[in-house]
């Protein structure tokens, strides 16, 4: 008696069923908001590089070897290593033998600007060791570069003679 | 029969033009004793809205050094908040995401930068860009989320979160900031990355959030949301490239926090 009657209304009330439930569901969502956030993060590079430059002898302020001085300077990053051999002491200041290096800090151009914080070199009694130029607080920009330069005396006669090894290091930030 | 034929007809159609007249007139009546009332009604439900409506980001210049440290305030209201550093080094904490007070002799260097998109559907989004940072600098970006709705809610989800597993040195830079470094003296919120958020309700005031989880937001008020990162002088957050992260802040209506599905 039922029969196809019965069924079709089964049908039309599952499917209002169905109808509804979406309705709901989306009713339900609608009730929901929220923010999205996205992040990305990246840091600098402190991307510097020390190298050595030229080296010479001086005697009372001229120049009086640099095509094969008693000083050299080797590595290519911090620290250097500057080494004097046999080393000349004259007591007579106008004749005693002044050493020099220069040495180059670069600064990378994908680096960002960055300061000398510190520079030292390793000493000996009776010698002058003195980082000339290149002061404490010099900006160097990416791209950029500063040049400092090594002195080194003997005062006395203790190192005379000797091969003296210094170690000249520099730091930024 | 032809002529009882035609009389039988007269008869008929004088009857339906009665009829018609007759009909005409009761409908005249009846509608006499009909009347009619119409009903306009509106419907209108409440919604949950929430936006990001401002946001300000941070810029790190360096400028020739010199001078004294400094901290001053410049541009339009006094919005942008400056710190001046002696060795060459200018911060500018300012709105929006671009910088319209930008020094003159300042070459920018690295950056903090939020922007935000309240698109036509609920999925608003906002980007926080940090670029080479380096230590020391309290970057800040900062979003201002605006509760729009017109019934209460609570917020059901505030989290922020690396993206993989190759950004898991933001997991060590968000312990740092959350706890600090007790060996190496540094305090919770003096370095590495945490959040601060302020509640702005829109009946005045303002209070400082320390869980957003079921806060309360009523139509109107508004949530200020500052990510900061300061990186300490440590060798393992140099060179660090393409990190991402990503955040959510959820509301659900207030009745329904907290409630099991």
């Amino acid at each position: 008696m039922r029969g196809r009657g019965g069924l079709n209304k089964i049908v039309v009330l599952a499917l209002a069923l169905l109808l509804a439930m979406g309705a709901l569901g989306t009713a339900y969502g609608a009730w929901v908001d929220e923010i999205y956030i996205e992040g990305f993060l990246s840091t600098s590079d402190i991307n510097t590089s020390l190298a050595c430059g030229d080296c010479w002898e001086e005697v009372n302020n001229i120049i009086t070897n640099d095509t094969n001085p008693a000083i050299s300077c080797t590595g290519s990053a911090s620290p250097l290593s500057i080494e004097v051999t046999n080393a000349q002491y004259n007591a007579t200041a106008t004749l005693n033998t002044h050493y020099y290096c220069e040495f180059t800090i670069s600064n990378a151009v994908n680096s960002f600007p960055v300061t000398v914080a510190s520079r030292s070199i390793t000493g000996y009694t009776g010698v002058h060791e003195e980082i000339e130029s290149l002061p404490i607080g010099t900006v160097i920009d990416p791209g950029g570069s500063a040049t400092g330069r090594v002195h080194i005396y003997l005062t006395d006669a203790t190192q005379a003679t000797k091969t003296l090894t210094f170690t000249l290091t520099v730091a930024v930030n | 029969m032809h002529r009882r034929s035609r009389a039988g007809l007269k008869r008929i159609g004088l009857l339906a033009l009665a009829l018609v007249i007759a009909l005409g007139a009761m409908g005249v009546a009846y509608a006499a004793w009909t009347d009619e009332l119409y009903i306009v009604s509106f419907v209108a439900t409440g919604n949950l809205d929430i936006d990001v409506s401002d946001c300000s980001s941070t810029f790190v210049y360096k400028v020739p050094p010199g001078g004294e440290d400094a901290h001053y305030f410049i541009g339009e209201n006094e919005t942008t908040e400056v710190y001046y550093y002696s060795n060459g080094t200018e911060v500018y904490y300012c709105p929006g995401s671009e910088d319209q007070n930008a020094p003159a002799d300042g070459e920018l260097i690295a950056s903090a930068v939020a922007t935000f998109d309240n698109g036509p559907t609920d999925a608003d989004t906002a980007t926080i860009t940090f670029s080479g940072l380096f230590p020391e600098i309290d970057f800040r970006a900062d979003l201002q989320l605006e509760y729009l709705g017109t019934i209460p809610t609570k917020v059901s989800i505030a989290e922020i979160a690396p993206q993989r597993p190759q950004d898991a040195i933001l997991v060590e830079l968000w312990e740092l900031g959350q706890n600090g470094d007790p060996i190496k003296g540094y305090d919770p919120h003096e370095y590495g990355a945490w959040l601060e958020g302020e509640l702005y309700p829109y009946s005045g005031g303002h209070e400082t959030i320390y869980d957003p989880l079921g806060l309360q937001l009523e139509q109107f008020d508004m949530v200020h949301i500052t990510l900061h990162v300061r990186l300490p002088q440590e060798e393992a957050y140099q060179n660090l490239a393409g990190l991402k992260f990503t955040g959510l802040v959820t509301v659900i209506q207030w009745n329904e926090y907290g409630v099991e599905e």
